[in-house]
C-alpha cells in the first residue's frame, strides 16, 4: 500500500477529527447531579471476648432510630456495621438504640447523644453542597451499651468506621 | 484506526522531512511580526442559543515570530450563572492568554499560512463571583440553607493547544483548536468553584477540555 502524504490531505483529516471531537465535547456538558448530598456516619457493634479484645458482634434483631422524632431506623439483623445520617442543620442528634426490636423494655434500650461540628463540602455546581462532620463527644446510657469509642472522628463521603459501640 | 495511524504517520513524517529541509536551507534573516491574523471565536456565537447557563466572547491575535513559530494572544469576556434546586450564583470574568504556536508543516509557498499547529498558553483571568445561596435538602432530619459571600479573585491556568488553520479565501482563515487546561491556583476555589469561566470552560473541576472555532482575517506582508 502506498502512503500518500500531502499537507492538504492531512489537514482535511485533522479537520474531520477535530469536528468529531468538538461534537463529542459539546454533548458532554450535562448538569446532572448524581452524587448524594447526605453523608452517613458508620458504627460497628463489638463485644469484648475473654481476652478483653473487642470483636465484631452480630445482633439478632436490633434497631437504630434517627431523624426528626426518630421516625427512621436501620434494622441490624446479623450485621455488625450500620450507617445513618447526622443532621445537617444541627450540631447534635439523638439516636435510639433498641437492642431487640421485639422488646420495648427500658433496660434493652439506650440513647446516644452525638455532638459534632459541621463543615460545608462543595460537590459540584449541579449538586451544590453536602455536610462533613467532626465528632466532638458522645453521651450515652448504659443499659446494653458497655462503652463507646471513636474510631474516626471525621465523617466524610468516604465510608469508614466512625464509632464503635461495645455491647455488654 | 487505519486513518488515525495514517494521520499520525503523515504528521510525523512530513514534520521531520520538512524540518530537515528547512534546516538545510541557507540561513536568512527571518521576518518577524510581518503578518497578523485577528479572529473571533464563532463557536461561542453560534452555540449561544443552545447554551443557557453561560455567554462568552473570545478574540485572538497571532503574528509570525519565526518561520515556524507564531506569537499568539487571546482575550475574552463572559458570564455564567448557576440556578438549580441546590445552588444559585452568578460569575463573570475577563481573561487574557499569551503563548506560542509551533506550526507542524513547512509552507508550500511563500505566504502559505494554512497549517496544523500545537502550542502552549498561560492565561490570567479576573473573576467576580456574586453571592451564592445554597440549599441542602434532607428529608430525614431537616433541610438547611445558607449564603456564601461574593468574592473577586484572580485565576491562572496553563493550556496545551492543538489545532489547524486554513486560508479558505484570500486573507480569511478558519481554524479549530482543542485545548487542555489546568488551573495553577485551584485552592482559590475550594469554598465555591465557578461553574464556567470564559476562556477556561467548565471550571468545577481542576482541569478541562475545550475548543475554539476562530474565523480570522489576516493582514500584513507575506514574507
Amino acid at each position: 500500500m502506498q502512503w500518500k502524504c500531502s499537507k492538504n490531505l492531512t489537514l482535511r483529516w485533522i479537520g474531520f477529527g477535530f469536528l468529531i471531537m468538538v461534537l463529542v465535547e459539546s454533548c458532554g456538558q450535562d448538569d446532572l447531579c448524581i452524587e448524594p448530598s447526605i453523608v452517613n456516619m458508620q458504627t460497628r457493634f463489638q463485644r469484648a471476648d475473654t481476652n478483653k479484645t473487642f470483636r465484631d458482634t452480630l445482633l439478632a434483631n436490633a434497631n437504630l432510630y434517627f431523624g426528626v422524632d426518630q421516625k427512621y431506623f436501620v434494622n441490624s439483623k446479623k450485621r455488625a456495621v450500620n450507617s445513618f445520617p447526622l443532621s445537617q442543620a444541627d450540631d447534635s442528634v439523638r439516636i435510639i438504640f433498641q437492642s431487640d426490636s421485639n422488646s420495648i423494655v427500658a433496660e434493652t434500650i439506650d440513647t446516644l447523644d452525638l455532638y459534632y461540628t459541621r463543615n460545608l463540602n462543595f460537590i459540584s455546581s449541579a449538586c451544590g453542597y453536602q455536610t462533613y462532620y467532626t465528632l466532638q463527644k458522645v453521651i450515652y446510657t448504659e443499659h446494653i451499651i458497655d462503652s463507646i469509642y471513636f474510631k474516626n472522628k471525621e465523617i466524610t463521603s468516604k465510608a469508614t468506621d466512625n464509632l464503635n459501640i461495645v455491647i455488654r | 484506526m487505519r486513518h488515525l495511524l495514517h494521520i499520525l504517520f503523515c504528521l510525523l513524517l512530513s514534520h521531520s522531512i520538512f524540518a530537515s529541509d528547512a534546516d538545510s536551507l541557507p540561513k536568512t534573516k527571518e521576518a518577524k511580526f510581518t503578518f497578523h491574523i485577528i479572529g473571533v471565536d464563532v463557536s461561542k456565537i453560534l452555540l449561544a442559543p443552545f447554551v443557557k447557563s453561560n455567554r462568552s466572547m473570545e478574540f485572538s491575535y497571532t503574528s509570525n515570530l519565526k518561520q515556524n513559530l507564531w506569537f499568539t494572544t487571546e482575550t475574552g469576556i463572559g458570564n455564567s450563572f448557576v440556578d438549580n434546586d441546590f445552588l444559585n450564583y452568578k460569575t463573570q470574568n475577563f481573561f487574557t492568554r499569551v503563548g506560542v504556536d509551533k506550526i507542524l508543516f513547512n509552507p508550500e509557498f511563500i505566504g502559505d499560512y494554512s497549517n496544523a499547529l500545537i502550542g502552549v498558553r498561560y492565561a490570567n483571568s479576573w473573576v467576580q463571583r456574586g453571592e451564592a445561596t445554597y440549599i441542602i435538602t434532607d428529608s430525614i432530619w431537616r433541610s438547611t440553607s445558607g449564603n456564601i459571600g461574593s468574592n473577586n479573585f484572580i485565576a491562572h491556568w496553563a493550556e496545551l493547544v492543538a489545532g489547524f488553520r486554513v486560508e479558505w479565501k484570500k486573507r480569511f482563515f478558519i481554524g479549530t483548536q482543542i485545548r487542555f487546561k489546568t488551573f495553577l491556583n485551584p485552592s482559590r476555589f475550594e469554598l465555591l468553584q465557578p461553574n464556567y469561566l470564559a476562556g477556561f470552560g467548565r471550571a468545577d473541576r481542576g482541569s478541562a477540555f475545550s475548543y475554539n472555532v476562530f474565523l480570522s482575517y489576516g493582514f500584513g506582508s507575506r514574507k
